[in-house]
């Protein structure tokens, strides 16, 4: 047990208590009506640094931290390259979701992307493939982020792997619980700040040590030059490249966890902040972790779980205080993400499942108590699942983020930016894709043509959405208005189409 | 933008004006993202494509067709971000009925 390790990373864990337990009292203090709103959205009231802070660090993950060196470690230069196209990710997700997702969500006052695709597509069908989607596939993405974290820790402090998986479900079941969306995004920024501050710090150490790159090159070429190359190992052809930019750029966006903070910002000008400071913070900490995956073989040259390389590394390198600080860098990215997808899942099975098809008559108290029930439970599940731990981490996570972007990409967009898009072609998009892509992943690699398995899938979900739009009816006027009308338009719709929000 | 306040009439209702400022910005985000993913893929390719490790270059430690398709790009996209943004994008109020002021804590 290396004490020296540890006690920083249990002052940390403290600090996040205290964050959960001073949001748990701001949302004692809401009122009746709306708590369920500020558990799940805290109030719309995100200003830059928060929505900056809790888009990066709950999409950047375990892949980048844990799995996305230790793949570096294995592959490569060129896995450095597929990764940086997650960069530019907030700037497009703010943008493509656009301050239209923020002013419809206000408009028809809705908590989740199923709320949306549910007032956009009025199809029962859509609604439950989607939650289903949502539940099963972040629920699996959850798993791997748990594995990461408690392997990182068992590096690092050298305790149990079981006692250490069951103190970090522990912790992030009780900030999440009683925290909700408001205690995530405060604790977002302090774990973004730290992984900022780590990717620079624990950079220049290792490099200091190592000697420069000079080094860390001439070992790479002596003993694995194909590391250097392009394609290289991973089989990095321009299509494959390019394909990935789908995948971690564009599409990312539309994540469950990730479009939900795209509703929930204050205002425009906080927007605006966040997307210009977004891409620049993002180069710097994925370029610090990937590098040091390159680093991580000088000082561990034949490590064979490729994930342990680095916090191999460090323990070895820097001083156990400062490693222990340092460490909570790639935990807080893990726990970060975790508690996001924790409140979505929990949102969908209570809000989107529960209230909407089994008891809508549930009053806000009740429903309120309900989704910290859930979230405690769904905590639960996901520490059972961690037990048994996979082998190669950002595969998994890929394969879970691929089949939810294949799902919403195009219900959400079209669904916001055209007005044919109907409730016909939503469903066709949705299964069509979620098909082709568990296929192509699972029995048929060469209907991939080389590319990544997202590009032929989200071709396939693109064709459906558009050939169901054409076959069905447009959408009522009453959808077109909702999504394109103005208030007054809606007003003038009468009653039954304004959810019940009192005042 | 001073489109943006002008009521505008589509179809047989009034649409909300600031939706087509949200069209504009969703348009230079899809451009950004083709610019940028072409000038990563474009640049490490050509570069580095297809080349053992003993031809290769380096700049800063790092092989030449890394160091220009990864942290050049990156830094000058972050500021091409900037520059967008700054330039193109609209400040509108986000509130339901489109009044500017209320949007904090309603109650």
């Amino acid at each position: 047990m290396r004490w020296g390790v540890l006690i920083p990373i249990l002052l940390y864990a403290v600090v996040l208590l205290v964050i959960a337990w001073w949001s748990y009292r701001r949302r004692q203090a809401v009122a009746e009506g709306q708590r369920t709103e500020h558990f799940y959205m805290g109030g719309r009231s995100l200003g830059w640094l928060l929505l900056m802070f809790t888009l990066l660090a709950s999409g950047a993950s375990a892949g980048t931290f844990i799995g996305g060196p230790g793949l570096v470690y294995g592959e490569g230069y060129g896995w450095i390259l597929v990764s940086i196209f997650q960069v530019p990710t907030a700037f497009i997700a703010l943008a493509v979701l656009g301050k239209k997702f923020a002013i419809v969500g206000r408009k028809l006052g809705a908590l989740s992307i199923v709320d949306m695709l549910r007032h956009r597509y009025e199809s029962p069908a859509v609604v439950i493939v989607s939650s289903l989607g949502i539940v099963v596939f972040l629920t699996a993405y959850m798993v791997p982020q748990f594995v990461g974290g408690t392997r990182l820790l068992e590096a690092a402090t050298g305790a149990d792997y079981t006692v250490l998986l069951v103190g970090l479900a522990v912790l992030i079941a009780i900030y999440t619980t009683f925290g909700g969306f408001l205690a995530d995004a405060m604790s977002d920024v302090l774990q973004g700040l730290i992984m900022l501050a780590g990717a620079v710090v624990v950079w220049v150490a290792l490099l200091a040590a190592a000697g420069g790159m000079g080094p860390v090159n001439d070992q790479v070429m002596s003993t694995a030059p194909e590391l250097l190359t392009l394609p290289g190992p991973g089989g990095f052809t321009p299509q494959m490249i390019a394909s990935y930019s789908l995948q971690l750029g564009l599409m990312f966006g539309v994540l469950p966890h990730l479009a939900v903070r795209a509703m929930s910002y204050r205002d425009s000008k906080s927007v605006h902040t966040a997307m210009k400071v977004g891409p620049l913070v993002m180069t710097v900490i994925t370029l610090g972790f990937l590098t040091m995956g390159l680093m991580a073989r000088y000082f561990q040259p034949d490590m064979e779980v490729g994930d342990l390389a680095l916090p191999t590394t460090i323990i070895e390198v820097l001083p156990s205080g400062v490693a222990g600080v340092l460490f909570a860098a790639p935990l807080a990215a893990v726990m970060s993400t975790v508690d996001a997808m924790i409140l979505v899942v929990s949102g969908t099975i209570v809000r989107d499942l529960y209230v909407a098809y089994v008891n809508p008559r549930v009053s806000d108290r009740h429903t309120s108590l309900l989704a910290s029930g859930t979230s405690l439970a769904l905590s639960a599940v996901v520490l059972v699942l961690a037990l048994d731990p996979p082998d190669y981490l950002e595969l998994l996570v890929i394969y879970a983020i691929g089949g939810l972007e294949v799902a919403f990409f195009f219900p959400l967009v079209l669904g916001l930016y055209w007005k044919r898009a109907n409730a016909l072609g939503a469903g066709l998009g949705m299964a069509g894709g979620m098909v082709w892509y568990t296929v192509v992943n699972n029995w048929a690699p060469q209907l991939a043509l080389g590319m990544f398995p997202i590009a032929t899938s989200s071709a396939v979900a693109l064709a459906l959405f558009l050939l169901g739009s054409y076959l069905g009816p447009p959408p009522r006027r009453e959808v077109l208005v909702k999504f394109w009308g103005t208030q007054a338009e809606i007003d003038r719709l009468g009653e039954a189409v304004r959810p019940g929000r009192p005042g | 933008m001073p489109e943006t306040r002008s009521p505008h009439r589509g179809a047989d209702f009034e649409e909300d004006p600031r939706y087509r400022t949200a069209m504009r910005e969703l348009g230079i985000a899809l451009a950004y993202w083709a610019a940028f993913t072409v000038a990563v893929t474009a640049t490490a390719w050509l570069l580095g494509g297809g080349k053992d490790a003993d031809e290769l270059s380096f700049v800063l430690g790092f092989p030449a067709w890394f160091f220009w398709s990864v942290p050049v790009t990156c830094f000058v996209f972050s500021g091409i971000a900037y520059f967008l943004v700054r330039r193109f994008f609209t400040d509108i109020p986000l509130s339901a009925d489109g009044s500017a002021g209320e949007e904090r804590e309603e109650r």
